[in-house]
């Protein structure tokens, strides 16, 4: 178990070196210099390499690599070359709408996918599972952002139980802000839970159909005991796989949803950082991604060990 | 007898009749079997002999339709509540599945899925149940300073795994005992200490037992009665004694033949130069790190093996699982790395290092074990079988081709117009069939004949063997028969090669080596081998 964990640590520390790497070098070959960029075109050439030394773009590329780096160690990113601001309170502030967000639409997605997906497996080919399979249908095939709208339609507009959009922040409490979250994050959750739904459905099938449910069954136990007790959890690591990726998709991948409801999240924040040629913001919130995506893969694989024995004792 | 006439029967099967989506399973099956007693159903594959056992159970798949009467102990199992039939599994009524390697969860402890049982039926604590768990278990023969409770069944062999699911099936004394080809996956030591433990077992708790197999030679002994099953149907049923002496009905009679067949063959005359030649073999696999930075250990899987095999020769390799033999068939076929020694096959070398010459490739083909799943469904037969004649020098014309196909399709016994089926139309042995046509449509001269006839029903077997025989005698091929089965091997080789651990620990003339075995494995492992000449004596002397 330990030599798992271990390994599990090197290949993280890998990963995030290189992926720095990919993302330094992918930063320096996009055309445009953000020195001119920020000074727009009529500037002296003088001042906009005073500027570029200002900024350390005059320095070797590892130099640059290094400092770069070195920074993000120590949880200094560097200053916005737009808006002159640390870029850790920037991504700091959008982080504390993302990430709750993220967690949110996470939540509700396994909490309709579970009961919908146990439900449709288990009563395979009756009304209750043609039915589930329907709706995780359309779920899957409505854009997110059409059904954003619907929901801004009928919950903000015509029942106003809820505002259209805007993020109060968190100082305004804690229910306020979880309450203005609440609308985008079932738009984030609809589609998540229709492929969520749908794994836990084949996975479950698939678990129903071994040999060890039949001898589950022959010691006595009833359809749903054996089906909760034994196929659940071996049903498991296909939905331990999907969660893992959705929730790294939906701390960067929100950014249509965070536009139809005006919310300063992480996605917004990078494109207007793509669009300003804002290169130290970008390189700094991918890295944070890629952060993100490899620890909650790390947490997945614990996940995967904790579910299945058999994984423990693995190379 | 006046027990017999007096007793009321544990199990009675009055008129059971089973269809599956409208496909007739079971036709009015009656079956009588009490306490204490233990009943064979024999049958190949196909015949409904486990699907009475799901009858027996009320656990049959989805679309089942049963009709008729199923009682045991007083009760009808036929128009029971689901909730009252949860209280009789497992309790009353145990069951021992066929495949111990996936009927078990893997996610839990052997001692969790034993007390669940317990503590399922009987309202003890959890310490209790497991303390109950480590006593049944340690009677299955998995003591518990060797086997722990929080064993999880991936950390156990084939066997062992079987022994858990018998625990759990008579963790609670259960009155009747249902053991579903409960040896079949087994090797021939393994399969005897199974069989024994189960006799045991009966015994000492006075459980009926119903042990359904294919095997005559495994209930012969075993059995007090016996149902002989083809097609849904009883053909013949009553005391082993009798229904061995009689054997009133044509299927049991050839189905009994079948077990005991003996293929013709015509001894080859070896010729000085072999045709296989191996020599210090040695195949090692990486084995997981032990510790973080050490050296990964290798596992040798086959140690330094020497053997030859003449032109027109069969011989047969024997060993039980985890003994080398497939790792070693896999290096003369060149599809695995060898650590060293060499193998030549007709002068030219084999080694994955090097691309196999068309010669070689053309002289060596191979039948695999798994008829079901060495082709591939997509393809017609034609093009499976043709599929050899792209390792020549030359690929034939399609025109060629076509003649080739039909006359190996011929030579195996199959028609012409199987060539444009797929495989999923065949049956088991037909497939095999195809297997064969596939490996002599070369004409090589060595065929390696990994467990080629281990799956198959024994009527079946018998034909491919006779197949086979018929071939070698025609063609003057030479067979490599490796096989865990022993009669097989010894039916239709010429000399035999006894492996364990790695290593030829016997090797000889075939009737030599099971005459008079020299090496105390050897001997093991014929004692083992459940013999049905033996058995029926037994039974006839018994019952004089």
């Amino acid at each position: 178990m330990i030599h798992y964990l271990f390994k599990r640590c090197l290949i993280l520390l890998a990963t995030l070196i290189v992926a720095s790497l990919v993302v330094f070098v992918t930063i320096e070959v996009v055309p445009g210099d953000p020195a001119s960029f920020m000074l727009g075109l009529n500037a002296q050439p003088d001042t906009v390499n005073a500027l570029r030394a200002e900024l350390g773009l005059d320095q070797s590329r590892l130099q640059r690599y290094l400092s770069w780096a070195g920074g993000l160690l120590k949880g200094d990113f560097g200053i916005s070359y737009t808006y002159r601001t640390p870029v850790v309170d920037m991504v700091r502030d959008r982080l504390g709408v993302s990430l709750p967000l993220a967690m949110y639409a996470l939540l509700l997605s396994v909490l309709i996918a579970f009961p919908a997906g146990v439900l449709a497996a288990s009563r395979r080919g009756g009304v209750g599972d043609t039915a589930i399979m329907g709706v995780t249908q359309l779920g899957l095939a409505i854009p997110n952002f059409w059904f954003a709208m619907l929901l801004v339609l009928l919950f903000a507009i015509k029942l106003t139980w809820f505002s259209a959009g805007g993020f109060p922040g968190w100082d305004s409490g804690f229910f306020v802000a979880m309450k203005s979250l609440t609308l985008p994050a079932i738009a984030l959750a609809l589609p998540q839970a229709s492929i969520l739904t749908r794994v836990m459905r084949s996975s479950l099938l698939d678990v129903l159909n071994e040999d060890f449910m039949r001898t589950a069954r022959a010691k006595g136990l009833s359809k749903r005991a054996a089906l909760w007790k034994h196929a659940l959890r071996n049903a498991m690591i296909p939905v331990l796989t999907i969660l893992g990726l959705q929730f790294s998709f939906l701390l960067a991948g929100a950014i249509i949803i965070e536009n139809v409801f005006f919310l300063p999240g992480l996605g917004r924040l990078i494109f207007q950082s793509i669009a300003s040629r804002d290169l130290i913001v970008v390189e700094s919130v991918v890295m944070l991604l890629v952060f993100a995506v490899v620890l909650v893969t790390f947490m997945v694989d614990l996940a995967y060990a904790w579910v299945d024995p058999r994984l423990r004792g693995a190379r | 007898m006046i027990d017999k006439v007096l007793a009321k029967p544990l199990l009675k099967l009055t008129d059971v009749s089973l269809q599956i989506h409208g496909t007739p399973i079971l036709k009015r099956i009656n079956l009588e079997l009490l306490a204490g007693k233990v009943l064979g159903i024999i049958g190949e594959s196909g015949s409904g002999k486990s699907m009475t056992a799901f009858s027996i159970l009320q656990l049959l798949p989805e679309g089942s339709d049963l009709s008729g009467v199923i009682e045991f102990d007083g009760h009808t199992l036929t128009d029971m509540q689901e909730t009252r039939l949860c209280e009789l599994r497992g309790n009353a009524i145990g069951m021992v599945f066929q495949e111990p390697m996936t009927a078990l969860n893997p996610v839990q402890s052997i001692g969790q899925q034993v007390a669940e049982s317990i503590r399922l039926h009987q309202a003890v604590s959890k310490k209790m149940a497991w303390q109950q768990a480590a006593v049944v278990l340690e009677r299955v023969g998995l003591p518990n300073d060797e086997f722990p409770l929080s064993r999880f069944p991936h950390e156990l062999s084939g066997g062992q795994r079987q022994r858990v699911v018998i625990a759990i099936a008579v963790a609670l004394k259960p009155q009747l005992l249902i053991a579903d080809e409960p040896t079949t996956a087994l090797d021939v030591t393994t399969q005897s200490e199974i069989l024994h433990l189960l006799k045991k077992l009966v015994q000492e708790e006075n459980m009926a037992l119903i042990f359904i197999t294919h095997d005559l030679a495994v209930v012969a002994d075993v059995a007090d009665d016996i149902a002989i099953m083809r097609d849904g149907e009883v053909l013949e049923s009553g005391s082993t004694e009798r229904v061995f002496r009689e054997l009133s009905h044509p299927y049991s009679q050839a189905l009994l033949g079948a077990s005991l067949h003996v293929p013709e063959r015509i001894s080859a005359s070896i010729a000085p130069a072999p045709l296989l030649d191996v020599k210090d073999l040695v195949c090692e696999y990486p084995m997981p790190r032990q510790r973080l930075f050490g050296l990964k250990p290798v596992f040798r899987a086959v140690n330094k093996i020497s053997f030859t095999i003449a032109p027109g020769e069969s011989v047969g390799l024997v060993g039980e699982s985890g003994c080398g033999k497939s790792t070693l068939s896999r290096a003369l076929l060149g599809i695995l790395p060898v650590q060293g020694g060499r193998v030549m096959l007709a002068g030219h070398s084999i080694h994955t290092s090097q691309a196999l010459t068309h010669e070689v490739r053309r002289k060596m083909q191979v039948v695999f074990q798994d008829p079901y799943s060495s082709f591939n469904p997509r393809h017609k037969v034609a093009r499976l079988i043709a599929e050899p004649l792209f390792v020549l020098q030359q690929t034939p014309t399609r025109a060629q081709q076509k003649t080739m196909v039909l006359e190996s399709l011929q030579r195996v016994g199959l028609e012409a117009q199987d060539a444009d089926k797929y495989i999923h139309e065949f049956s088991g042995g037909q497939r095999q069939r195809i297997a064969i046509a596939r490996a002599i449509i070369n004409k090589p001269e060595l065929i390696v004949l990994d467990e080629a006839v281990s799956a198959l029903d024994v009527s079946v077997r018998a034909q491919i063997l006779d197949l086979l025989a018929a071939l070698a005698n025609d063609h003057g091929l030479s067979y490599l028969f490796i096989s865990h089965d022993l009669s097989v091997v010894r039916n239709i080789t010429d000399r035999v090669l006894v492996m364990q651990h790695g290593e030829i620990v016997e090797r000889g003339d075939t009737k030599t080596v099971f005459d008079s075995p020299q090496n105390s494995y050897t001997r093991a492992l014929l004692a083992a081998v459940p013999r049905l000449s033996d058995s029926i004596a037994a039974q006839a002397a018994g019952f004089k």
